[in-house]
């Protein structure tokens, strides 16, 4: 009896150790934006749902009716991205009927810091596209630094120890060991953490090349 | 020292298992809906907003009108006090002839967002009270 009471420790002990090992941050957030409105006194809900898709379709892709004639466009990207773990911004926009025109809204969401820019700068350009305003090009993402950089750990890694465990890691900060098991890596300056079998804190070296600490010695292949 | 051993591989093991399903790729994505829209007869527009503010309030947190009368209330979800937020969502109330139309914009990191857009528009839309009161949902306009 009080051998099965000391394994149930044990074992809350040993999950909620391996959990806070483990515990992989996803540092970005959510942000949405909403408030722009155009009242277009002559017009109809189809003209909205053309200029609503040509305007989404601008800065974002795939631009749909929500359902069939609800006059509720949306939208996601950015354009390139593929598959729905790139998405990283969408937008709506929103037509109704009023008098003999139309009310148009536009909400947006970005997920930073994946994006250079805001919900508020997108929604703003794909409502000055509709309504024909100049718009202000949105910033692109800086193109990821390859080879032997310090700026982040993208690359393939080998152990210095192991000729059998290498690592490959990729610029969404995805890690994959050469065993198949998953994880991530988070680099701060020179202060690196990679998430596989729990969470281990590693110093990259000066010219970008090594990687030690925390019972690991990697070799960047570059 | 037998029992010693077996009870520490065996919480070697549990942990080795713990932290193995747990360094999964966090690699987070942005999930957004448009819920279904609600469409409510014979009632005022300061209904819908007082409906809005309260479904946001209630299923996130800290909902404010987007501009002084706009009709347009946005929620957030927070994981952590003054953390970033993990969902957002927005109702935006518009007049239908005497009464008005209430459309659900939901976004939803997932992970760290333990649901989706989809299920966080829903949640809405059963707090807007749209069971009880709506005539149409997701009608066409035409």
């Amino acid at each position: 009896m009080a051998l099965r009471a000391f394994r149930g420790r044990i074992f809350a002990i040993a999950v909620i150790a391996g959990v806070l090992l483990s515990g992989a941050a996803a540092p970005a957030a959510v942000d949405m934006a909403t408030g722009i409105r155009y009242v277009i006194p002559n017009g109809t809900v189809d003209q909205c749902g053309t200029k609503a898709a040509a305007a989404l379709n601008a800065y974002l892709q795939n631009a749909a009716e929500a359902a069939p004639g609800s006059g509720e466009w949306i939208a996601t990207g950015p354009i390139g991205a593929a598959g729905t773990r790139s998405t990283t911004a969408s937008g709506t926009v929103h037509c109704y009927p009023s008098g003999k025109g139309y009310v148009v809204t536009f909400t947006c969401a970005v997920q930073t810091p994946d994006n250079p820019y805001d919900a508020q700068a997108l929604c703003l350009d794909i409502a000055h596209n509709f309504s024909g305003k100049p718009q202000t090009p949105l910033p692109t993402p800086s193109p990821q630094p390859t080879g032997c950089t310090t700026a982040n750990l993208v690359g393939t890694w080998q152990s210095d120890n192991d000729p059998k465990l290498s690592f490959k890691m990729d610029e969404n900060g995805d890690l994959t060991g050469s065993d198949g098991v998953s994880g991530n890596w988070i680099l701060t300056g020179s202060d690196a953490t990679i998430t596989y079998y729990g969470n281990h804190s590693m110093t990259l070296s000066p010219d970008g090349k090594h990687l030690k600490g925390g019972g690991y010695s990697l070799t960047r292949k570059c | 020292v037998k029992l010693r051993h077996s009870v520490a591989c065996f919480a070697a093991a549990l942990m080795l298992l713990s932290a193995a399903f747990m360094s999964s790729p966090a690699r987070a994505a942005l999930d957004t809906v448009i819920g279904p829209r609600t469409v409510v007869p014979n009632k005022p527009l300061s209904d819908c907003s007082a409906r809005a503010k309260s479904a946001l309030d209630s299923v996130l947190q800290n909902a404010f009108e987007a501009g002084t009368g706009s009709g347009e209330w946005i929620g957030a979800e927070r994981l952590s006090s003054g953390g970033d937020a993990a969902a957002e969502a927005v109702i935006e109330c518009h007049p239908v002839d005497n009464g008005y139309a209430a459309s659900f914009t939901c976004a939803a990191q997932v992970p760290p967002s333990p649901i989706t857009a989809s299920m966080l528009c829903n949640k809405l839309v059963a707090a807007f009270g749209a069971q009880q009161t709506a005539s149409a949902a997701g009608a066409a306009w035409h």
